[in-house]
């Protein structure tokens, strides 16, 4: 635990030593909710609607800008980092190190994550809610959305991490990279509420974890009706707990068998 | 002309080079091409789900925005095919300290660095946007008339000078910020705009794309000239483009007269 601490604290350091990187957000946010806003105005007006699928204008336009911070709450390096270390025949050094590559690139994704919240998170919110004031928002469903993406960020980790052992086929994962982030970006719920989705691809989407990375954290922060029970809070986070346990046994598996197979080379 | 014509070749000669570093990880490659039609297809299901469960856009149809969607895919593709490796080539240079090897060279720089643009991972997005633009042309029964393809090269060709301009613009702000890997993503949540037809914006918000930055022209005027409403905007569309590949060019030559050596 004091390496896994140490490494998240190094981390840290690394990753605060750019904040310009990190405050270039505070530019990026306004222009994604100024989109939003217009789109959506535009569909509602047009339309002649208060609610689609549930959801009120203001629900909408911030669903997108909750699933940006979703992002800023999950997001890591972790699979291009791993394939790098193929590539770069670094992998030699890491297998060295007394912590293990799952513990040292998860305290990676931590601090990275930290950083994230401190420098893009609250001030994005701040910025977010000048510009569109997010009424439907209660402190419970605040934390209640803290407490899903929580467990949503080590569900991320868990799968960029069985992406990375990817890399021990492949060399190069970037494709198969792409294609986690495009099914997680559409099954998950990120481009669009699940709700639009047809009957069917709905109830594809409950049998796998996607929709546990951004959808369901969403409709935490957004105060979606549909959740406002304790019981439908409960099942989230059983369910997100199972979904990272069995991915954690998977991950521990393909480790073990790509591991055998390894050769560090590199240049 | 003979600047050109060299910088010509140095792009083919990129783009050979391109295919072969491609060609290596021919697994990763492919799973890449299948990813990107599979991820470009997202947009127009994505368009689909909101006509189906509301009325749209403003004056459009649902088949109407599946060939804006189908164009948009072709000139995503386009862009990255041309120019996509511009941005991490002119950031990988400047961080290590290369790109003062390019001030060497006997062409100009920033002809040297849109040379090195070519990213055949673009060929996804395109396949895919001929595929949708097709599906959309048979669903909308559009007739081609006299103006239609002319019309549509200008605009192709201008589309292609703007973008050139913004990706002159982003290396101007590498060169002279050097480390800001995510200045990409904030010019990609600009250009974002034109993602979306320009009339559900407001006013002030629809001159500046169709005058002072011309997103415009990228894919609403091209998908409004197939469906032949074309309005006068696109005159000043199509100048605001040559507007602002000029003022790249100033920019660029501004930074780099300011520019001092980093990297390592």
């Amino acid at each position: 635990m004091r390496i896994f601490l140490k490494s998240i604290h190094i981390a840290l350091k690394v990753n605060l030593a750019y904040p310009r990187d990190y405050l270039i957000s505070l530019v990026i946010h306004p222009f994604i909710l100024i989109l939003n806003i217009h789109l959506f105005t535009s569909i509602y007006a047009y339309s002649e609607v208060s609610h689609i699928k549930g959801y009120s204008l203001s629900q909408m336009i911030w669903y997108y800008g909750a699933t940006t911070f979703v992002w800023i709450f999950i997001f890591n390096f972790t699979d291009r980092r791993m394939s790098n270390y193929i590539l770069t025949g670094e992998l030699g050094l890491r297998l060295l190190r007394p912590v293990s590559l799952f513990q040292y690139e998860m305290a990676n994704a931590i601090a990275l994550r930290i950083v994230g919240i401190l420098f893009e998170f609250i001030p994005g919110m701040v910025i977010y809610s000048l510009i569109y004031s997010p009424n439907f928002l209660t402190i419970a469903s605040l934390l209640k959305f803290f407490a899903v993406v929580a467990l949503a960020f080590v569900l991320n980790y868990v799968l960029n991490f069985i992406i990375g052992v990817t890399a021990f086929i492949t060399q190069n994962n970037a494709g198969f990279k792409r294609l986690l982030g495009a099914v997680t970006t559409l099954l998950g719920g990120a481009m669009i509420p699940l709700d639009f989705f047809p009957g069917w691809l709905q109830t594809v989407c409950d049998y796998l974890p996607f929709k546990y990375l951004f959808y369901e954290p969403v409709r935490f922060f957004i105060n979606h009706g549909d959740i406002s029970t304790a019981e439908a809070f409960y099942r989230v986070i059983f369910i997100d707990i199972a979904w990272i346990a069995a991915l954690y046994i998977i991950a521990k598996i393909a480790w073990k068998l790509m591991l055998k197979n390894v050769v560090v080379a590199g240049g | 002309m003979q600047t050109v014509a060299g910088l010509l070749r140095l792009y083919v000669y990129h783009m050979k080079m391109g295919i072969s570093s491609a060609m290596i990880y021919r697994a990763d490659f492919i799973t890449g091409v299948f990813v990107s039609i599979f991820v470009s297809g997202i947009g127009p299901f994505v368009q689909f789900l909101y006509f189906t469960h509301s009325r749209g856009y403003p004056e459009w149809t649902l088949n109407q925005i599946l060939l804006f969607q189908g164009l948009l895919l072709l000139w995503f593709g386009l862009r990255d095919l041309l120019f996509g490796q511009v941005r991490n080539t002119v950031m990988d240079m400047v961080w290590k300290g290369d790109f003062d090897r390019l001030l060497l060279k006997p062409y100009p720089t920033v002809g040297l660095l849109l040379c090195s643009g070519f990213q055949l991972h673009g060929i996804g997005s395109c396949i895919a946007g001929v595929l949708v633009t097709v599906l959309a042309f048979h669903r909308l029964d559009v007739s081609i008339n006299l103006w239609t393809v002319p019309l549509l090269i200008v605009a192709l060709i201008c589309g292609v000078v703007l973008f050139m301009a913004i990706t002159i613009f982003y290396c101007s702000i590498v060169i002279m910020l050097i480390q800001i890997s995510r200045i990409s993503e904030l010019f990609d949540r600009i250009t974002d705009f034109a993602n979306y037809p320009v009339n559900i914006y407001p006013l002030a918000l629809r001159v500046v794309m169709i005058v002072f930055l011309p997103f415009a022209v990228w894919t609403y005027y091209p998908t409004q000239i197939l469906l032949d409403r074309l309005d006068y905007g696109i005159w000043f569309a199509l100048a605001g483009c040559v507007g602002v590949f000029y003022l790249s060019i100033k920019v660029w030559y501004l930074c780099l007269k300011m520019y001092t050596s980093a990297g390592g």
